[in-house]
């Protein structure tokens, strides 16, 4: 090679690269002086909050180009050439042979209407040129490798054939099979359940190198990489803010947003209380200001300047001007939060507010109009003024068995009981002071709210509703009252859920819950769909509105640290039966029953990173 | 709580004003081209009957004149100015069309609301009454009905009424089976909302740009069909003033006196093509809007 830098064969780096997006509003720049370089057999994490500009990275390591994009600094340098410069023939030519991308959704990696064999032949003939006979072969070996049973006949299979979690497995053994010297995964696991998630990346990561591949990793899931990875990179508004050893800057970050990144991310293993991160990311590359000053606690005078990338120790660097007086980072050194040891006595002494008996729920399967079971013979005891959490994987039931506590499902058979009443089975048949009572917060928070409704419309309803104690002339005010319980300015009252972030939709369905002053807040998935710092924020919101009105909470969610950070007492849902229950933190520190232990086995633990690595699935 | 935590949305997320957005869509090609045709339209049919020179069925001149100065398009076969008569002849090929599609509308809209939204049997019945609406060909059924009743606007405007109820139907059923399993919408009946509410507060105004594209698409139908009805003498009837009447009428004289057929006729084509330019404007318009009013 002619290169006259010391990178060897299959190094892909980005130096100094700046991206920026030109739209008929002007040129928005995405990414601002980037450096990482892949090394062959290590993983490097790239992590940061929605629109922070990781995929964009992603994208442009491959040379790939989106309409409107430009380079404006910088480039990508790949086996000598800047595949910026290099024509969309030759990189055809690199794309798949040398540069594999594996992205989110096996829909966008696999093609419905073909066989499995045929996109391994097509690749493998192409790029490595194989006839088809040992195209073939190779394709059996390499499903083999993914742990896909039978492959040979897999490969006679559709797509749609296999499970969420087969599917990446075959499109990982498709990126692998040709044998490329770069891997670009882009949230691989994320639309999977944890089990399932858990096994793909322990499958990504032996593969990856034992291959000896250069691997990016993206993600917005912080443990997930600091337990997968070698080196991590911390992305916020299109800088890299932070970048070192994985487990070293897991444990001991240098940058603010690292560590606050950190200490939004819910854990099963402390009781570290959660901390959102105030403010919105910037939408944009920060312009002579640290990106994230307007959100930092470490904000001085001084912050508003172009920050440098800082070389530290330990093949560390980070972007702030103050890592020398900033305290280090603690973890898990804070008390139990005072919440939790105040609900001392045993959930089985206080009145149960909610019964649910029994309760079944059947569904006939589209199409073929078999039964599906969602729900099976479940019994749960509600106590009141706790925070009551259903975990599972999806198709456990537990948004089924919450819809059916709503009166939005019903149930097939069993009852549930409000206060020793059995309710009515829809919420159109229970009397007003029922459905009062019992207010739902769904996951959505793109279709929480009606978007042709102003915030302030859909937070009247309630109050119409249910409390004729307010008279019409005070409402506004206290809808405005509630708006800043939620924390959200009164400002937004007059806008349309369109012009909401996620997180201030979700904390607007909250404040529309609590306007009708309920004794239970059933939360589907509240969470799920928001960034970490955003997620970190309405569960602390919820935390103190329970604390606060000693609301009942029933809380659905499918993430363990979650649970823990919200539930007093869990349930652990599997096909629609309930596999194991009791308090939170006994129940995550020593749990009984063998699916429930194989859950918190698939949780990332940075700390445990080869134990995860290595368990088997 | 910090300032910071009170979220600030810039000015550039607010909704657009209801100028800027009417503007906006005038920007799109098809939907200035088209809404400048429709006014030119609009204004020759409602000024037209004061500016004729002489009265739609008075017979002014001696039969099939060409182009004249007196008689700018010429008489027809019974002596009567065409100019007049196209001038008297647009009120009928656009006000039928209107009223047939309006009513077919608001049938349409309340069907398909309900068997979308509720599902099970009330769909089941729906469906099985659409498929079968729509398995007979519309001429066929309009010309049953109107060779069972007689001709005329009334007959015309109920039977394509009742010929597109279905099809639009069909649509609104669509679109409010995409909204009804939506958060909100379980909210609602969580919250024990009416059926009423739920129909036209929750659904109703996130199903009102398919709305709007599918009125705008069955009018241009609507116009084409009803004109090409009176061309087959079953529509508006003779000596009635009609582009559609007109075109049957002066056909025959086609080889010696053309602008009798031509002007009609091209008058109901940039009409339907008018109507048409909208209703495509309107999908793109409401398509490039359509993720962020539904974020889907």
């Amino acid at each position: 090679m002619t290169t006259q830098t010391a990178q060897r064969d299959g190094d892909l780096a980005a130096e100094g690269l700046s991206v920026g997006y030109r739209s008929r509003a002007g040129l928005t720049q995405v990414l601002a002086d980037v450096s990482v370089r892949l090394h062959a057999g290590k993983i490097l994490g790239l992590a940061g909050e929605s629109g922070s500009g990781k995929s964009t990275l992603a994208l442009s390591l491959l040379g790939y180009r989106v309409a409107g994009q430009e380079t404006l600094a910088g480039k990508v340098a790949f086996d000598g050439r800047d595949l910026d410069r290099v024509s969309i023939k030759e990189l055809r030519k690199v794309w798949g042979a040398r540069l594999a991308y594996l992205p989110q959704d096996t829909a966008t990696s696999l093609n419905p209407a073909l066989t499995i064999r045929r996109h391994f032949v097509e690749g493998l003939r192409r790029h490595r040129g194989l006839d088809t006979p040992a195209a073939v072969r190779r394709s059996a070996e390499w499903l083999a490798r993914v742990e896909i049973p039978e492959p040979e006949s897999a490969l006679h299979k559709y797509p749609h054939q296999f499970s969420g979690g087969q599917q990446q497995r075959i499109a990982l053994a498709l990126a692998l099979s040709v044998e490329p010297e770069v891997l670009i995964l882009d949230e691989p696991t994320t639309g999977l359940d944890v089990v399932t998630q858990a096994h793909v990346n322990r499958l990504i990561v032996a593969l990856a190198r034992d291959a000896g591949i250069a691997a990016l990793y993206v993600s917005h899931n912080l443990a997930l990489l600091a337990t997968v990875c070698d080196e991590l990179a911390i992305m916020y508004a299109g800088q890299i803010v932070e970048q070192g050893v994985a487990a070293q800057v897991y444990a001991a970050p240098r940058h603010p947003y690292t560590s606050a990144l950190i200490g939004a991310v819910p854990t099963i293993a402390s009781d570290r209380p959660l901390h959102g991160i105030p403010g919105i990311p910037l939408p944009s590359v920060p312009v002579h200001t640290c990106g994230f000053a307007q959100r930092c606690g470490f904000r001085t005078d001084a912050c508003a300047t172009d920050i440098p990338l800082v070389t530290l120790a330990d093949e560390r660097s980070a972007r702030c001007i103050r890592l020398d007086d900033l305290p280090p980072f603690e973890v898990a050194a804070e008390p139990a939060p005072a919440v939790v040891t105040a609900r001392a006595a045993p959930a089985a002494e206080v009145e149960a507010i909610l019964t649910v008996d029994n309760v079944g729920v059947v569904f006939a399967r589209p199409g073929t109009g078999e039964p599906f079971v969602a729900v099976d013979d479940v019994s749960v005891r509600v106590p009141a003024g706790r925070a009551l959490g259903i975990a599972g994987e999806s198709g456990s039931g537990k948004s089924t068995l919450l819809r059916s506590i709503a009166g939005l499902v019903r149930p097939s058979s069993g009852t549930v009981s409000y206060r020793g009443a059995e309710l009515a089975p829809l919420a159109g048949e229970r009397p007003v002071a029922l459905r009062q009572a019992i207010q739902i917060v769904f996951q959505n928070p793109d279709a929480t709210l009606n978007p042709r409704h102003t915030v302030y419309q859909s937070l009247e309803r309630p109050l119409k509703l249910f409390r004729s104690d307010i008279a019409k002339r005070d409402r506004r005010d206290a809808v405005a009252a509630m708006m800043k319980q939620v924390r959200l300015s009164p400002d937004l009252l007059d806008r349309f859920p369109r012009n909401l972030s996620g997180g201030q939709r979700q904390r607007v369905a909250i404040g529309r819950a609590l306007l009708a002053e309920p004794e239970v807040l059933l939360c589907d998935e509240v969470t799920s769909a928001l960034d970490v710092s955003v997620q970190a924020s309405i569960l602390e919101l919820l935390v103190g509105l329970q604390a606060d009105r000693e609301l009942t909470v029933v809380f659905v969610t499918h993430d363990l640290g979650v649970l823990r950070a919200v539930a007093d007492e869990a349930i652990i849902l599997q096909n629609g039966a309930i596999r194991e229950e009791g308090p939170t933190t006994k129940l995550l520190r020593a749990p009984t029953h063998s699916y429930t232990k194989e859950l918190i086995a698939a949780v990332p633990n940075p700390e445990r990173s080869s134990e995860f690595l290595g368990g088997g699935s | 709580m910090s300032a910071g935590v009170l979220d600030n949305v810039t000015a550039a997320d607010l909704p657009l004003p209801r100028q800027r957005r009417w503007r906006s869509f005038l920007a799109i090609p098809q939907g200035g081209f088209g809404v400048g045709l429709l006014l030119l339209l609009l204004a020759l049919v409602v000024i037209g009957p004061f500016i004729a020179p002489d009265s739609p069925n008075e017979i002014s001149d001696q039969p099939i004149l060409g182009p004249s100065a007196q008689h700018w398009l010429g008489t027809d076969s019974y002596g009567r100015d065409i100019l007049s008569r196209v001038l008297h002849g647009g009120a009928s090929v656009i006000l039928l069309p209107l009223v047939a599609v309006s009513a077919a509308m608001v049938v349409a809209t309340l069907v398909g609301l309900l068997a979308g939204y509720l599902g099970g049997k009330v769909d089941a019945v729906v469906t099985w009454i659409i498929n079968i609406a729509l398995a007979i060909p519309s001429y066929l059924a309009v010309l049953v009905v109107v060779a069972a009743f007689g001709g005329g606007g009334a007959v015309v405007v109920t039977a394509v009424a009742v010929v597109y109820a279905p099809y639009i139907t069909r649509v609104i059923r669509s679109a409010t089976q995409a909204i009804a399993p939506r958060e909100f919408v379980l909210a609602a009946r969580a919250r024990g909302e009416s059926l009423r509410w739920i129909l036209f507060r929750e659904i109703t105004p996130n199903i009102g740009p398919t709305l709007l594209v599918e009125i705008a698409l069955r009018f241009t139908y609507a116009i084409m069909f009803i004109a090409s009805l009176s061309f087959l003498g079953l529509g508006v009837q003779p000596p009635s003033a009609n582009w559609g009447v007109m075109v049957a009428q002066n056909r025959t004289l086609l080889l010696v006196s053309p602008v009798g057929v031509l002007v009609p006729a091209l008058l109901i084509g940039v009409l339907a093509i008018a109507v048409n330019l909208i209703a495509d404007a309107l999908t793109q318009f409401f398509g490039d809007r359509i993720h962020e009013r539904l974020m889907v």
